[in-house]
């Protein structure tokens, strides 16, 4: 035992990861296509490889010195720091050359470029770490550099493309499709000429009245520049929701109906999470289900349904009450669909936090004499507080982003969501749909920005904490029904409009004829089908690297310092925040010509599910690493493991569950995508969500019902087996990681 | 013993964010010798742990291991093993796994690997318990489980960050003697943290002692009990009286209007004198031919087992005072107190 082994510390021996990075980039530079020609990432082009481009172009065989330079580095006797240097300038300037190489070219990328790219960027992440310049090994670094260069050019890339649009047209900087869109009654018109009431005057006179009123009102209580600011903020508020109300336009509907949705979604979900935690009663085992539901199918599904039991052969409406009404067809129906759709998305934000707010503290306020009422207003409100913010602004978030509610039951009225699309689609106009989705992005944007920074940090406190044990007390019996009352009113919607949609998928002519048929289900042969099984094929691609990308993420941002952290942090998160309509716009302004050329690709719909879900793998990829004790890396580290021996003995191990989740809803989400890629797909590459879209509006509503319907079994079945699966290692030894 | 020291801190310093964390230390850790770093919550003993298993670098400063500078290497390039204060054993591995984990990443092959793995688990006492999870092992076992797979690697320099705080007083004690026996048995060059003064005098051969990211005071348990250099080490390790007092003559201080001899030489001016509970001698009569004795009031007593403590007020001051072996009785009321003139220390600041 006594045997001790010696350190190899700072030996110079060769660099066997130089060396093999170098020699893949060298050899997929040379054998390798440089070009593609049409969508085929994989065709084999003649002419565009490496070793044929050598004799005409100077940057070729400038590329493939340099790989080869690596490869001669990593074999060559140096002290490492020296090797790391020149690394990382080898890998900057292959990095350099190859971009260059692609832009002068102007031809579609082939293989070979991304060979180069990853593979000079991971000899440049090797030479960082080798160098010094990262305090990480090489695998870090390297994973590093390329998520960043992942973000950079499928996130924040396609941003900067619709920026851009809105501002040059026709290769001229200009404000004119700004000016132009701003002016447009179709976006935002207050003052109507057509009507007799002064709209502008009338906001104006409110916003004055409310802040004389508020100012007056605060002074008699406490004086000074409290008032005024009260008074100036309740002024505005009020001036504002009036203009809103008393206005037209594409920008009133959408956010008056993002604060309509978002006030009485978030509202429903309280009532959710208040009954999940503290009701007596069975009807709160109902939640779980049924709130997963929406969530896991497209929310224009429900807006489909609302067609079947409320349009104007509506089951309700025309069947049961005889009218033939259209109320439901505009604002009113797609604030029902999205309310509907949305509340869960507020439960299950409010849940936690209501779960989370300690009884040990009521019984505190309890036993100091506070009365129940008291309780309510300075304990339980005060802590919810930032928590329904935050439900708020997500819900608000994606109703300002939906897309397939509008289209179908918007009855032509204008959102913002739609614009953009009709911008582009009806009105072959980049700029004006690029001046749309910026409008729309730096709404939800700001929205992101404040949830983030200024309640994000609010609601940390409050979750913190050790739980004390303590039980929580149970509504009082009145309030228990009152809110299993709403909850049922809820339940049985739900449960009418998504079963008219699997009824309407087996019903002749729904409104007409009732008699049962199979003939929908018939008719998706052959596209429907085809075009399910392709959505599925591409989801489930899509949903590796993003669980991947997500989960390497979560973990460079909770376990490994390094410059620019927050930076990455927050452009993978971005993706969250910009609407699917503005990141489609987006990618085929980014991807429609040149070197970048991906646009009737599969891959760019791969790419747009990728970098749209890998915010679900970061926060769950997040969530589980925090679950893991730090100590337990260390000692893997102290023991010899590299990295990713490390992550994939240790870490990936015990966040199994949380990867395969995460794997799942990324899947979820991607099948049942609308808004990012209605601009993406081509007849060779239809998708489930916008299939479904096309028969609605060619009037085939049974088999768009028929459609949605075998989408919604899917999910539930994948869901089903999710969770069938991860019981199973929950017990076994999550649960063990969780409590250590 | 080996001349040279196996581990060398010099002038290290660490600050996290605005906050100094370590601060300008600088130590040695002799060739298998027990080494402990002994200070309050927060000092920073964790960091220089940390630091010398390379899991932070240093702001300032070097550290060597025996002459290499180690100070930018990784930590998994260097040749330390650490035992967690939560173990930080792997949960889906069992005991064998575990142990084994270190020995697999050195692509040590496993016939060879298998016999070293049982030689390890029968030295910490853990055979037939190869099988097991970590969540089926008392806290005990999982603590040998730690040690075990640090050694099996066969590491130069053992490091121990409180490995014994998750445990119940009585299997600390157990623990401990088995931690330093092993370490002696195997001559390994440890370096222990703990903020319990008593697990650091009762395990090391020498001590450091800590306070606000800097070293007070480094020395064998003895030098450090009994020649503590400041009145921080002395309250810290051990419980102390202190007495404000002058020395007014060779071997005479006077307190309180009270004059005591000592055998402490110290220059004439203000001291502080360091009186420990077990060197004050407590009596009911006055005794005969004895220096330095005080009338004295017991204001409360505790009976502890193996000694009797009193509060006693002598003089306008609370001491406190141990007697061993307390009889049927404890002491109440007026008695004397004596303090040998060679148990009074002074603490020179
Ligand atoms: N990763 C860190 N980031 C910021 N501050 C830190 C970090 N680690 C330690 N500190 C701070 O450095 C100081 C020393 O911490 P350290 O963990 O070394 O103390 P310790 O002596 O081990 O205390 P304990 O006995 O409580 O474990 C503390 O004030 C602590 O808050
Ligand atoms: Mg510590």
């Amino acid at each position: 035992m006594a045997r001790a082994l010696t350190v190899p510390i700072a030996r110079a021996s060769p660099n066997i990861t130089l060396i093999v990075w170098g020699g893949l980039t060298l050899l997929g530079t040379l054998l390798l296509s440089w070009a593609r020609i049409g969508r085929d990432l994989f065709a084999f082009v003649p002419g565009s490889i490496g070793l044929q481009l050598l004799r005409e172009s100077p940057v070729m065989s400038g590329i493939t010195a340099v790989a080869a330079l690596v490869v001669l580095t990593g074999a060559l006797q140096r002290p490492e720091s020296q090797r790391g240097r020149i690394a990382l300038w080898l890998g900057a300037a292959g990095c350099a050359l190859s971009v260059f190489y692609l832009v002068s070219s102007g031809q579609p990328f082939g293989p070979a470029a991304i060979v180069a790219a990853l593979g000079f960027l991971a000899i440049m992440g090797t030479g960082l770490a080798l160098s010094g310049t990262l305090r990480t090994d090489a695998f870090l670094a390297t994973s590093i550099l390329w998520v960043g260069a992942f973000v950079l050019a499928f996130i924040l890339f396609p941003l900067w493309a619709v920026l851009k649009a809105s501002v040059v047209v026709k290769g001229q900087l200009s404000l004119a499709a700004v000016t132009s869109v701003l002016k447009s009654p179709a976006f935002f018109l207050l003052n109507n000429p057509a009507s007799s009431r002064n709209e502008a005057a009338i906001a104006a006179a409110l916003g004055l009245v409310t802040a004389a009123v508020v100012g007056i009102v605060w002074l008699a209580h406490r004086r000074g520049w409290r008032a005024l600011r009260a008074a100036a903020v309740a002024g505005v508020g009020i001036w504002v929701l009036a203009a809103l109300y008393l206005g037209f336009g594409a920008l009133r509907n959408s956010v008056l109906l993002a604060i309509v949705v978002g006030v009485v979604a978030t509202a429903l979900g309280f009532v959710f999470a208040l009954l999940s935690e503290r009701s007596n009663l069975r009807t709160r085992s109902l939640l779980g289900p049924l709130s997963i539901l929406p969530i896991i199918t497209p929310p224009f599904v429900l807006g489909l349904a609302l067609i079947y039991m409320f349009g104007r052969r509506g089951f309700v409406t025309n069947g049961l009450l005889g009218l033939s009404t259209g109320i439901f067809f505009g604002p009113l129906g797609v604030a029902i669909a999205q309310i509907l759709a949305y509340a869960p998305i507020a439960y299950l934000v409010l849940q936690g936090v209501v779960q989370a707010m300690d009884a040990a503290m009521e019984e505190a306020a309890e036993t100091l004499g506070a009365s129940r009422w008291h309780i309510l207003r300075t304990v339980i409100w005060p802590l919810a507080r930032p928590g329904i913010a935050n439900a708020f602004l997500l819900v608000a978030i994606e109703s300002l982003a939906d897309f397939g509610n509008p289209i179908i039951v918007g009855g032509g009225v204008p959102f913002l969501a739609t614009e953009v699309f009709f911008a582009i689609i009806g009105r072959f106009n980049p700029s004006e749909a690029a001046v749309y989705g910026v409008v729309l992005l730096a709404m939800t944007l700001s929205i992101f920005l404040v949830q983030r920074y200024w309640i994000g940090r609010r609601f940390y406190v409050t979750v913190t904490g050790k739980p004390s044990g303590a039980q929580h007390r149970p509504l009082p019996p009145a309030l228990d029904y009152a809110a299993s009352g709403v909850f049922l009113a809820w339940v049985v919607l739900i449960v009418a409009l998504y079963g008219s949609v699997f009824i309407g998928s087996i019903t002749k002519l729904w409104g007409f004829d009732y008699a049962l048929t199979l003939q929908h289900i018939k008719a998706l042969s052959p596209t429907g089908w085809q075009v399910f099984w392709t959505t599925a094929r591409l989801s489930a691609y899509a949903a590796i690297p993003s669980t991947i990308l997500g989960f390497l993420i979560g973990y460079l941002v909770t376990r490994v310092e390094f410059p620019g952290k927050s930076a990455l942090e927050f452009g993978s998160m971005l993706s969250f925040a910009v609407p699917g309509t503005v990141m489609g716009i987006g990618y085929i302004l980014a991807f429609n010509q040149g070197a970048l050329l991906l646009t009737g690709t599969s891959l760019i719909l791969v790419l747009a599910f990728v970098f749209r879900n890998m915010p679900v793998g970061i926060r769950s990829g997040i969530a589980a690493i925090l679950q893991i004790d730090r100590s337990l890396e260390e000692a893997s580290t102290m023991l010899r493991a590299n990295s990713p021996t490390t992550l994939r003995r240790i870490v990936m191990p015990l966040a199994r569950a949380a990867l395969l989740s995460g794997l799942v809803f990324a899947f979820v989400r991607a099948m049942t995508a609308v808004s990012q890629v209605i601009f993406l797909i081509t007849p060779a590459h239809n998708l489930a969500t916008t299939q479904i879209l096309s028969y609605v509006e060619y009037g085939s509503l049974g088999r768009g019902a028929a459609l949605a319907s075998l989408l919604t079994l899917f999910m539930i079945a994948v869901i089903l087996a999710l969770y069938a699966v991860n019981r199973r290692f929950d017990t076994r030894t999550v649960g063990k990681t969780l409590m250590t | 013993m080996n001349a040279q020291p196996h581990v060398r801190l010099r002038n290290v310093t660490k600050r996290f964010g605005s906050a100094i964390a370590v601060n300008d230390v600088s130590f040695d850790v002799a060739q298998s010798s027990f080494t402990t770093l002994l200070g309050p919550s927060g000092c920073g003993k964790t960091t220089i742990l940390r630091m010398v298993a390379g899991f932070y670098r240093p702001d300032a400063g070097d550290i060597f291991l025996r002459d290499v500078r180690v100070t930018d290497i990784p930590p998994h390039r260097r040749n330390t093993a650490m035992v967690f204060q939560e173990y930080a054993l792997f949960p889906h591995m069992n005991v064998a796994e575990n142990v084994g984990y270190g020995l697999r990443m050195r692509r040590v092959p496993s016939p060879e690997a298998g016999p070293r793995i049982a030689q390890v688990l029968e030295l910490v006492g853990l055979s037939g318990h190869e099988l097991k999870f970590p969540h089926q092992l008392s806290g005990g076992q999982q603590q040998r489980v730690a040690l075990a797979r640090a050694l099996v690697v066969e590491p130069e320099v053992l490091l121990l960050d409180e490995p014994l705080s998750n445990l119940d007083a009585k299997l600390r004690v157990r623990v401990r003697t088995e931690i330093r026996q092993l370490q002696q048995q195997l001559r390994k060059t440890a370096l222990y943290v703990t903020h319990d003064q008593e697990e650091a005098l009762a395990i090391s051969d020498r001590i450091a002692v800590m306070d606000r990211g800097r070293i007070l005071q480094s020395g064998t348990p003895l030098e450090i009990y009994h020649r503590p250099a400041n009145r921080f080490v002395a309250d810290f390790v051990g419980l102390a009286n202190f007495v404000d007092a002058r020395v007014v003559a060779a071997g005479r201080v006077e307190a309180r209007g009270v004059t005591l001899a000592i055998t402490d030489g110290a220059p004439s001016g203000p001291v502080t004198l360091l009186l420990r509970p077990e060197a004050i001698r407590l009596h009911r009569q006055p005794p005969a031919h004895a220096a330095n004795v005080l009338g004295g009031r017991i204001a409360a007593a505790s009976f502890l087992g193996t000694l009797a403590r009193y509060w006693v007020d002598v003089n306008g001051m609370r001491w406190t005072i141990d007697v061993p072996s307390p009889g049927d009785q404890l002491l109440s009321g007026e008695v004397f107190v004596e303090i040998p003139p060679d148990r009074i220390h002074i603490l020179k600041e």
